[in-house]
């Protein structure tokens, strides 16, 4: 099979006990029938309304979600296939995260968080790892604060330090969930550059959730849901 | 996930929340610490009290006393050697040691070298097979006296000090485990009544006939079997080689006085030989004394006197009670009992009238080592010498019948099927094998009631460990969906919370064995104000091995990772898509 990178085929998402609300205009689908794939190296902005599915679709792509109808391949792989131990390793090694409220560790200093996915991967090679963490942390411009405690760096600072720690392993996907939602424009700004020049730079592929315009704006393909319902895929047939 | 991570994430855990767990880990403490003190002492129980009072893989057992219907009698079966060869045959059963207790009253007084002056007490005789004891002397010996064989070389037997010897070049010190034997005596009789089974009275003398064919290295010589020999050596103590005949003759002495016999003065008892002709006129030989017939004459043989050994606990009781209530002098330790000489005098007591004068014998015993095997309050010697006393006292018949015997097993659980299967034969267990079994049993329920105990204690702290960590759990969903987003499998997530359960039981468990260990020092400490009076008690009621610390902090492991199994799979079950969404 050639697919793209990212293939998404029918994929329908009814949480457990939501019920029916007439009153959103939609049934109790968090997501239905959407069909979308996204090649390497696309910077892909998700926009919609609050409630439009966006958050759900990211976990289910990252296998934090495995309750779905329809199929995901991720570099040709069925998530529904795998096992929990090739999805938590699809994760560390295919994925990185981010997500609106950063998510680091309180009681790890930055450097040490940035090191979080080298603990869960299947070799012990530490030196390449800190290594790879310096570089992460040079590219977000936070070398400087290494040995800080995630407590004491500014929101924007805190976002950067989140996505070094989810390019640690070099992933080839970012899922990036309203990562610029509590930063303000500036701060924003610095943020969004850097994940142009992942794209640019490495050829990361960009999954973006965002209410943003600037951000769906900088991104090469936005996809609009509305609903759980895909209604525009971005211009691609 | 390599382990080092796991360790490096556990270790961090732990000293994150090292406030709940303190909590949890001093239940652990308590319930490993209770194990730990109880399987210690039962264990120093059973090594350092039971098995010092009742030897392992021996059970002494004695004739059953069975009731005679309608005459309120209680008549005991006979032991003989029918019953001894029966026994041997059982199974489990590795040797057979008949024991004869003296059917006759005695006394003994002696001891003037040791005790500051003579003891006079009623005493009671047991006989036993030296064969049964002979490895046994043999170590204790060692373990007091040092190795038989010196590191000293030497020439001849001058060069290796009073006693000492010299065999293939190196001194060898004097040894008193091979004196335990049957040394000869002369059994005086007036019939064959007086002889025990297989013996005849030929000219006033118990001896095998001719009729009944001499074993080996014997001769026959006026009707009697009588030992052959080529020089003194081979003979016994009080004997000569008669070497014109080629055989062993016993020295004939006198005493000056019948009442030499009880003189305190070694040379009085040497008495003059008289016969054979070749020693007459010397006292009788170093080593051995005048033994008469009975108190009221003075003609008699030379003999050795009869070895004897004593039980260990006699000397404790001595040393405890006897020596402080009598005035007498304390004994620093066994070895000063290595030697020891007293006298006995068979027929006689404090309790019942003294036989007539011709009754009254007198005899010299030494004590030539000391043995847990024998009786507690007497003297126990070679069984020969029981039983020639036995038929000369009270009739062959009485001679035939074994008072106990000591029967040796495999191993210690082969004795409970023994006890049944000697019971055909209409053998029960002695008072002290009883005792013995019964004090195991009690011990072995007290163990296992207070390990029920412990392992109640562990429960409750596994309770409260699965309290904590469920707290801990909901308290660390974050952390744990992070964990999940960066690459954690379920498995690395439930491992994260067993081991730290893991390492919890670990402290715990080591904890509770340093405090039970601690406890052990300070109970045996309390415990020797009390034990200091009571003879024979041990210098520790505990015992730790290997075996003791492994279980308890095993134990104090399973309960924690028990407690904390259920946290670690509701861990391992937080969905990491809802709670990250949530912020
Ligand atoms: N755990 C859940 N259980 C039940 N329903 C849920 C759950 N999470 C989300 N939903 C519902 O599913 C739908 C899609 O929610 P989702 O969070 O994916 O939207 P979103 O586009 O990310 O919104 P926002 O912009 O506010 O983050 C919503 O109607 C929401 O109420
Ligand atoms: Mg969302």
């Amino acid at each position: 099979m050639n697919k793209s990178l990212v293939h998404i085929a029918d994929l329908s998402k009814i949480y457990p006990g939501a019920i029916e609300s007439p009153e959103a205009g939609r049934g109790t689908y968090a997501i239905q029938d959407l069909n979308l794939q996204i090649e390497a190296g696309e910077f892909v902005a998700i926009v919609g309304r609050s409630g439009s599915g966006k958050t759900t679709l990211l976990n289910i792509l990252g296998g934090l979600d495995r309750d779905y109808e329809g199929q995901v391949f991720i570099a040709d792989q069925n998530l529904a296939k795998m096992d929990d131990v090739e999805l938590s390793k699809m994760r560390n090694q295919t994925i990185g995260f981010v997500f609106q409220a950063f998510h680091l560790l309180p009681q790890l200093t930055v450097f040490e968080n940035v090191l979080l996915p080298s603990r869960f991967s299947d070799y012990s090679d530490t030196e390449i790892f800190q290594q790879r963490a310096q570089i992460a942390l040079a590219r977000t411009g936070l070398l400087h604060r290494a040995s800080s405690l995630p407590t004491s760096l500014s929101a924007g600072e805190r976002q950067r330090v989140a996505i070094a720690r989810a390019i640690l392993n070099r992933p080839p996907i970012l899922l990036c969930d309203e990562p610029t939602g509590n930063l303000d424009a500036e701060t924003g700004q610095l943020v969004l550059d850097l994940f142009m020049e992942l794209c640019e730079n490495d050829g990361t592929t960009l999954i973006i959730a965002t209410h943003e315009q600037r951000v769906s704006k900088a991104a090469t393909r936005k996809v609009v849901l509305e609903a759980g319902r895909l209604v525009d895929d971005g211009g691609k047939a | 996930m390599i382990w080092q991570a796991r360790v490096d994430m556990i270790k961090g855990a732990i000293s994150k929340s090292r406030r709940h767990f303190a909590f949890s880990v001093v239940g652990l403490v308590v319930g490993a610490s209770t194990l730990a003190f109880f399987l210690a002492l039962s264990n120093g129980v059973q090594e350092r009290v039971l098995n010092r009072l009742y030897p392992v893989n021996q059970v002494e057992f004695q004739a059953e006393t069975v009731g005679l219907f309608g005459l309120g009698m209680e008549v005991p079966t006979k032991m003989d050697v029918a019953t001894l060869t029966a026994l041997e045959k059982l199974e489990g059963v590795t040797s057979v040691y008949p024991k004869q207790r003296a059917k006759f009253q005695a006394r003994l007084w002696g001891g003037a070298d040791v005790l500051g002056r003579d003891a006079r007490v009623e005493s009671f005789f047991d006989g036993i097979e030296p064969a049964l004891i002979a490895d046994e002397l043999r170590q204790a010996e060692a373990a007091v006296l040092g190795p038989e064989i010196l590191d000293l070389p030497c020439e001849q037997d001058s060069a290796c000090g009073i006693g000492g010897k010299c065999s293939d070049g190196f001194c060898t010190r004097p040894t008193w485990w091979n004196i335990f034997a049957d040394l000869g005596a002369t059994a005086w009789c007036d019939n064959d009544d007086n002889c025990p089974v297989g013996m005849s009275c030929l000219a006033g003398r118990c001896r095998v006939s001719c009729d009944e064919r001499c074993g080996d290295g014997q001769a026959c010589e006026a009707g009697a079997c009588v030992p052959i020999c080529r020089n003194d050596s081979e003979c016994n103590m009080g004997a000569v080689c008669l070497v014109s005949k080629g055989i062993c003759e016993q020295l004939q002495c006198r005493l000056d006085d019948a009442n030499d016999q009880l003189a305190n003065d070694i040379n009085r008892q040497r008495g003059t030989v008289v016969a054979p002709s070749l020693r007459a006129g010397q006292p009788c030989p170093e080593g051995t004394y005048c033994a008469a017939k009975n108190l009221a004459l003075v003609h008699g043989t030379c003999e050795a006197p009869i070895p004897a050994l004593i039980s260990p606990f006699l000397l404790e009781v001595y040393n405890s009670m006897v020596a402080t209530a009598l005035g007498l002098k304390r004994l620093g330790g066994l070895q000063v009992v290595l030697g020891v000489n007293f006298a006995i005098l068979f027929g006689e007591s404090y309790f019942v009238a003294d036989g007539p004068i011709t009754e009254r014998v007198v005899r010299r015993a030494k004590v030539v080592g000391f043995s847990p095997k024998a009786m507690e309050f007497g003297v126990t010697v070679p069984l020969p010498y029981v039983v020639r006393a036995n038929a000369a006292q009270r009739g062959r018949q009485a001679s035939a019948e074994y008072t106990s015997v000591v029967v040796e097993t495999r191993h210690n659980e082969d004795v409970p099927m023994l006890v049944q299967d000697a019971k055909v034969l209409g053998l029960t267990l002695a008072p002290k094998s009883e005792e013995g079994r019964k004090a195991a049993n009690v011990l072995l329920i007290l163990t296992i009631v207070f390990a029920v105990v412990s392992l109640v204690i562990l429960a409750i702290s596994a309770i409260n460990i699965a309290h904590t960590f469920m707290m801990l759990v909901t308290e660390r969903r974050m952390e744990i969906a992070i964990y999940r987003s960066v690459g954690a499998t379920l498995n690395d997530i439930r491992l994260l919370f067993l081991g730290e359960a893991a390492i919890l039981g670990l402290v715990g468990g080591s904890l509770g064995v340093l405090l039970a260990w601690v406890m052990g020092i300070v109970v045996n400490a309390m415990a020797a104000s009390v034990f200091a009076h009571i003879p024979g008690s041990p210098e520790s009621l505990f015992s730790f091995n290997l075996y003791i610390v492994l279980v308890a902090v095993a134990c104090a492991i399973i309960f924690a990772l028990a407690g904390a199994w259920l946290p670690a799979r509701s861990a391992a079950k937080t969905d990491p898509a809802m709670v990250l969404s949530q912020g």
